[in-house]
């Protein structure tokens, strides 16, 4: 960041008449607009993509009236929302009723400080990246729980409940997946990561150490996906049982935070994913050709992983809350054990070898 | 020198008064007609019976704590996976025997069934 | 970051690569001209200004911990002062500790405090204004504390570089996720190792406790 800034200033002199900290103020705030305005439309792209790719896949076409395909149906979403009723429960407690999706907003739109879109597009290369997108995302449980405790509403707290005991849950997994690239890598910055699979798609993690890297690539996609609460792990908001989980009392633009929140974590796993283990920005043959495509190469991989996400939504019926444990405790966290165990003996043993 | 952490703390000020804006927005461009049945907590459209809080199972209590210790101990992974080339064989082995104390603290845990969820 | 500044800290790295107990120790005692150098390297106002306002919302969350009627006010407080002492370690330079700070404190620990304020009814606390018994101890507790901070805060072991530079600089060398790896598994190794044991006791006593 800080480099691009001295580099403007040498281009062009009339800068140099500014202060530089505030330089660099206006660069980071300029950056931070530009990720936050990109992850919005991103988000409300997914909203309709989701909903067509829904339509599709049962044989329905999906929004058709708001333009082409209804393309702009995310928008006129979006005004409506803007446009609702500000309702706040009578019995709600107020402060944080109005505090907690800003708190789930924030931490899930903070995460992207450290998403590698290039080698030189991202906003802070933070040391720890990888270990910073963990911290951010176990915030979120609290916004949960101050929304689902702060709306009074039985159902509310219920599904905020099991919502946080899921994320808690499928936290450990995540973690110890993650090993998988950061061991490779001996690093936990992104960019760092990105870099160590460079060269075409032979050396992206989820092929190396073979078949441990791929393991573990699916054992961290499982988990996340339990993490933003999609289905088949989508219990905390199951319509049937618990109305709309912890948001039950949310409407208008307090729910619009939310829905936005989830969506923009469905991007940050997809982003995560291919920062870790496809690659991160770079195409899969001869990467250096096409290097003047990175950025678009990076948001299409994680728009793909994200397009997995609702396909996978739209063909799995939900568990069952006993099963989600199951699969979390007894199931992921062996494998991840299991996996974490097979990567470093392996390259212990390519490296003594 | 120019602390990183300076980008974390503005994208995160800047999301917050984002949205706090539109918030404070919204509730000015709605429309306000609030009801005393808009007031209410949702029931599916009849009186609820029991708003205030339920006490919660011990389970979510067991899960949060299983949670902490784990989560620590991937605390002590991501340091001990950054370093691992250097340190090599030795690493391994006494990671091993770190992590052999975890599982067992997991397989104690799954024995008693302390991971159903009944 | 300048060169000079580059070129020490790469020599103090080297240095604590193979870090045999001695040569760590004796770097922070003896602070040896490299730590000093490093150490005087001017801290810039806004560090100071970032620190004020840190530590002052970090002092304003904890009292109101204490002093919220409601417990899960309290436990938010409580988050949010480990938020901004959070902030104070990135300000040293400790971003492993800064984020771990977030992770286990903001995240995991007030979780469970959530978790099981929500477990113990909470309107039956939120009503009761009377002292613990065990009020006095804690005072005494607490003004142990605050005579031992006032030692470490008045008594500086040199004129120049004081304690915070030291920190500072301290920081600066190990506050990464690898250079915490390289002294975990060299200075620290047994108490790494025993805090596994520990580990191992507390799940077995959180399930002893929860199945009863």
């Amino acid at each position: 960041m800080r480099n691009f800034v001295d580099q403007l200033v040498n281009n062009y002199e009339f800068l140099e008449t500014f202060p530089r900290p505030l330089l660099y103020l206006i660069a980071m705030v300029a950056a931070s607009a530009i990720i936050l305005g990109f992850i919005a439309i991103l988000v409300m792209f997914f909203v309709w993509l989701e909903r067509k790719v829904a339509g599709h896949m049962q044989d329905r076409y999906g929004p058709m009236e708001v333009g082409r395909h209804g393309w702009l149906q995310s928008i006129a979403d979006g005004i409506k929302l803007f446009l609702k009723e500000d309702i706040i429960p009578a019995l709600a407690d107020k402060p944080l009723f109005v505090i907690a999706p800003i708190i789930v907003f924030v931490g899930a739109f903070s995460a992207f400080v450290v998403v590698p879109f290039s080698e030189n597009l991202i906003v802070a290369d933070l040391n720890i990246g990888i270990f910073y997108i963990l911290a951010v995302s176990s915030l979120t449980v609290i916004g949960i729980i101050m929304a689902g405790w702060s709306s009074n509403n039985k159902w509310a707290l219920y599904g905020a409940m099991r919502s946080a005991a899921q994320i808690i849950s499928y936290e450990i997994p995540v973690g110890i997946a993650l090993l998988a690239a950061v061991l490779p890598a001996g690093s936990l910055s992104m960019r760092d990561i990105v870099l160590a699979q460079s060269g075409g798609f032979w050396n992206w993690f989820i092929f190396r150490n073979p078949p441990f890297g791929f393991v573990a690539c699916i054992i961290y996609f499982v988990a996340a996906l339990a993490e933003v609460n999609r289905t088949p792990f989508d219990i905390p908001e199951a319509e049937s049982e618990l109305v709309a989980g912890y948001h039950t009392e949310y409407s208008g633009m307090r729910f619009a935070f939310f829905f936005l929140a989830e969506y923009a974590n469905m991007f940050l796993v997809g982003t995560i994913v291919t920062t870790l283990f496809l690659g991160g920005w770079e195409f899969p043959i001869f990467p250096s050709a096409f290097a003047f495509l990175n950025p678009i190469i990076f948001v299409l991989k994680g728009i793909a992983l994200v397009f997995v996400m609702m396909w996978l939504r739209w063909t799995l019926p939900r568990l069952r809350v006993d099963q989600l444990m199951y699969v979390s405790w007894k199931v992921l966290l062996p494998f991840a054990f299991a996996c974490l165990f097979g990567v470093s003996a392996w390259m212990l043993l390519l490296h003594s070898a | 020198m120019m602390n990183p952490y300076i980008p974390v703390l503005i994208l995160a000020l800047f999301s917050a008064l984002i949205a706090g804006g539109l918030l404070l927005l919204t509730s000015i461009l709605g429309p306000k007609r609030l009801t005393k049945a808009k007031l209410e907590p949702f029931e599916s459209g009849v009186q609820p019976l029991q708003t205030s809080v339920v006490r919660i199972p011990v389970k979510f209590y067991i899960v949060a704590i299983l949670f902490i210790l784990f989560d620590i101990e991937i605390i002590f992974l991501f340091p001990w996976a950054t370093v691992f080339r250097e340190l090599g064989v030795f690493g391994f082995v006494e990671m091993i025997i770190f992590l052999l104390m975890l599982v067992a603290g997991l397989v104690y845990a799954w024995k008693k069934g302390a991971l159903e969820w009944e | 970051m300048s060169q000079k500044n580059e070129r020490i800290l790469s020599y103090l790295l080297k240095s604590i690569k193979y870090p045999g107990k001695q040569q760590i120790t004796s770097c922070l005692s003896r602070r040896d001209t490299s730590v000093k150098k490093y150490a005087s390297f001017k801290h810039e106002e806004k560090d100071l200004t970032a620190f004020l306002i840190f530590s002052t919302l970090a002092i304003l969350g904890a009292l109101l911990t204490v002093t919220a009627r409601n417990p899960i006010y309290s436990v938010l407080f409580l988050a949010m002062t480990f938020l901004q002492i959070s902030g104070l370690y990135a300000l040293l330079q400790a971003e492993f500790i800064a984020i771990v700070q977030i992770a286990v404190y903001a995240g995991a620990i007030m979780v469970l405090f959530l978790f099981v304020v929500m477990f113990l009814d909470v309107k039956e606390i939120a009503t009761e204004k009377n002292f613990h018994p065990i009020a006095p101890v804690c005072l005494i507790l607490a003004l142990v504390l605050l005579g031992e901070f006032l030692v470490f805060i008045f008594y500086k072991p040199s004129r120049e570089g004081g304690l915070s530079e030291t920190v500072t600089a301290v920081g600066q060398i190990y506050g990464t996720a690898e250079n915490i790896g390289r002294t975990l598994f060299s200075q620290y190794l047994l108490p790494f190792e025993v805090a596994s044991i520990l580990l191992l006791m507390a799940i077995v006593g959180a399930v002893v406790l929860a199945k009863r």
